[in-house]
């Protein structure tokens, strides 16, 4: 991770220094400000790094599983196809076909789970979004 | 005077206290169920709420932030789980009184407690706030400068998380902050060509990112044991006696004093005031032996603590325009969309704001403790839903709440870009608190110091005594934590015998 942040940090300058700007010369201009927080990110990666090769962190997260990150997969795949269904058809059914994908994948099961459930949550997301609040869903 | 009238009677319109009431019951329902924050429901709310009149949105949002804190002590008391952060002062003392079976007695005693502290901070945002303002309005672009490193040292400092982390965490918001236009000369900065990202990176796509999608992949990802015990559910007797009453009211007044002072502290929140007032509480007690086992006055000490720092909370954002803590953070992003820049400048320009936000506040109060009064069995019941019931409703309101913004797919792509750097961020140990602080203070950072440059040149920030007696703070709060951490490793080490390590 150390490495990224500094990676991160080294892009940020690249790109700092090519942006076109119209303040020619400025010592402060549009270039500066990007530069100096790229430079705080490259520092800070490698002090993250020199950090961890003398003290590694204790995990205290819990564990990520290969179930889990599959289920991750999953909800991203499902976000993603509901984003393109949403395109070519009406909310509601979308809505509803993408929350019972959701709620399989995340471990619902039975008539409740798949079909009462996500028929009346896209209801409700319609009727307080396309009908209260009036967003073009 | 004519601006605490003007304040509370635009509160009249009916709109508003439907407002309320959604609030206060979205708080109420988001605070009880555990791994929904309060910055979460807020910054999913900010989703809906931006198509609504400010001061109607600000309700729903402010009631969110106030009843959360009341639904939040209600796992803490019966499943031994905080509901939000606030809340984990709450179950030291509250869960050991349910399970003797006193649980209605805790949930009562605690909605008492919570509101006091409350309404006492929320005397704090009154009486404070104004005078607050007035020093912050001589403030130049060095002191601003330095009062935006403050903030965000502060929120690295008590964060409780790795401090160089969080200072990469802080850097990379402010980064993000440059993206958009330049504030001074109008170039455009790291847009690649999307005009989308023009007037900046979508703020409320962001956070609800970070703080709602982020926490959800996490939850997906984790092989978590569900070792939570089940709900109690016999809450006994409901009322305190007169007795078990007037015991409340020392402790109350403790964490109402902690609370007030801990939330004025940018970026400190309830979480850490409920444990300092617990704490001072069993010093001052003249049964500090039940605390931890199921003592009242623990119990009463916390929930008023936690629930006094959103007064000092909201003085912070309004008066110096750095949030208190990491909801004010979300409601900044949401009060600058409506156009409303919190900071001095509000009370000059929209003076009677302030006091229609603490009359939201009192009145969310008032509705949030008559909820609580009344016996939750609902809540108690939405204890055992299934996690993917929820999962499924916050993900959906997550895309739909994101899209209501602008109409923008590009937002919904954004929040889900945002979600996934969240949870890296998570799992690796970077918080997301500053990285959001970075988000939303970046352009008035980079403006002001560059304008301290122009203006004065390097010295200017060593010359005003406001600026570096900031900057002074901002290095303690850095340093503090690194120092203690260390001190504490080399004691360990001394304890250790030689021939142990």
């Amino acid at each position: 991770m150390a490495v990224a942040v500094s990676v991160a940090g080294g892009i940020t300058i690249w790109l700092a220094a090519a942006l076109e700007t119209s303040a020619v010369g400025a010592s402060s201009g549009p270039r500066w400000w990007p530069t100096v927080l790229g430079g705080m990110l490259v520092a800070g990666g490698v002090a993250i790094g020199l950090v961890a090769l003398r003290r590694p962190d204790p995990v205290s997260e819990q564990r990520v599983s290969a179930h889990g990150l599959g289920r991750l997969g999953a909800v991203v795949a499902a976000i993603v196809l509901y984003g393109l269904g949403w395109h070519f058809f009406h909310f509601l059914p979308v809505t509803a076909v993408f929350l019972a994908a959701l709620m399989f994948v995340t471990g619902g099961r039975g008539a409740k789970a798949l079909i009462v459930f996500p028929a009346s949550t896209a209801a409700i997301l319609y009727g307080l979004f396309g009908l209260l609040l009036r967003v073009p869903l | 005077m004519s601006d605490v009238l003007a304040g509370t009677t635009a509160l009249l319109d009916p709109t508003i206290g439907l407002c309320l009431l959604i609030g206060v019951l979205l708080g109420t329902l988001v605070g009880a169920v555990p791994g929904i924050t309060a910055t979460m429901a807020v910054a999913l709310a900010a989703g809906f709420t931006l198509t609504l009149e400010p001061l109607q949105g600000l309700a729903v949002l402010l009631s969110i932030y106030v009843a959360a804190q009341f639904g939040d002590r209600v796992p803490a008391i019966l499943v031994n789980t905080p509901g939000t952060p606030a809340s984990i002062a709450s179950t030291f003392d509250g869960y050991p009184l349910a399970r003797q079976g006193r649980a209605g007695i805790a949930l009562t005693s605690s909605a008492l407690a919570s509101a006091a502290g409350a309404l006492a901070g929320i005397l704090i945002l009154v009486l404070a706030a104004q005078p607050l303002a007035s020093v912050a309005l001589r403030f130049g672009p060095a002191e601003l400068f330095a009062l935006v490193v403050f903030g965000l040292t502060m929120m690295v400092g008590v964060s409780g998380s790795n401090v160089l982390r969080g200072l990469v965490a802080g850097a990379a918001g402010l980064l993000l902050g440059t993206v958009g236009r330049d504030p001074i000369t109008g170039d455009t900065r790291f847009t690649f060509g999307m005009p989308e990202l023009s007037s900046g990176i979508p703020f409320i796509a962001a956070i609800i990112g970070l703080f709602g999608i982020a926490e959800l992949f996490n939850q997906l990802v984790e092989t978590r044991r569900r070792n939570a015990p089940a709900p109690i559910t016999q809450l006994g007797a409901w009322w305190p006696t007169r007795t078990e009453r007037r015991e409340l009211l020392k402790p109350t007044a403790i964490g109402t004093g902690v609370g007030a002072v801990v939330g004025v502290v940018p970026a400190a929140g309830g979480d850490i005031a409920g444990v300092i007032a617990w704490a001072q509480a069993r010093r001052a007690s003249q049964h500090p032996e039940r605390f931890g086992r199921g003592s009242l006055e623990g119990l009463a000490s916390a929930d008023s603590a936690s629930t006094a720092t959103m007064g000092g909370s909201v003085t912070t954002t309004l008066a110096l325009g750095v949030p208190g803590d990491s909801v004010m953070a979300v409601m900044i992003g949401s009060m600058i969309i409506w156009g409303l820049q919190p900071g001095p400048a509000l009370f000059v320009e929209s003076p009677d704001l302030v006091y229609s936000l603490a009359a939201i506040m009192v009145l969310a109060t008032l509705l949030a403790l008559g909820l609580a009064l009344v016996r939750m069995q609902g809540v108690v019941k939405l204890l055992a839903l299934p996690q993917h019931y929820l999962s499924a409703i916050i993900i959906s309101f997550c895309i739909v709440g994101t899209y209501a913004v602008q109409s923008s797919v590009f937002d919904v792509a954004l929040m889900l870009c945002f979600g996934v750097l969240g949870l890296l961020m998570r799992r690796f140990g970077f918080p997301a608190g500053p990285m959001v602080l970075g988000l939303i203070l970046g352009p008035l950072a980079e403006s002001n110091l560059r304008r301290a440059l122009v203006i004065d040149g390097a010295g200017t920030l060593l010359t005003s005594p406001i600026a570096v007696g900031l900057i002074l703070l901002s290095l303690g709060a850095v340093l503090l934590p690194w120092l203690r951490s260390t001190s504490k490793a080399r004691k360990l080490r001394a304890r250790v015998p030689e021939n142990a390590r």
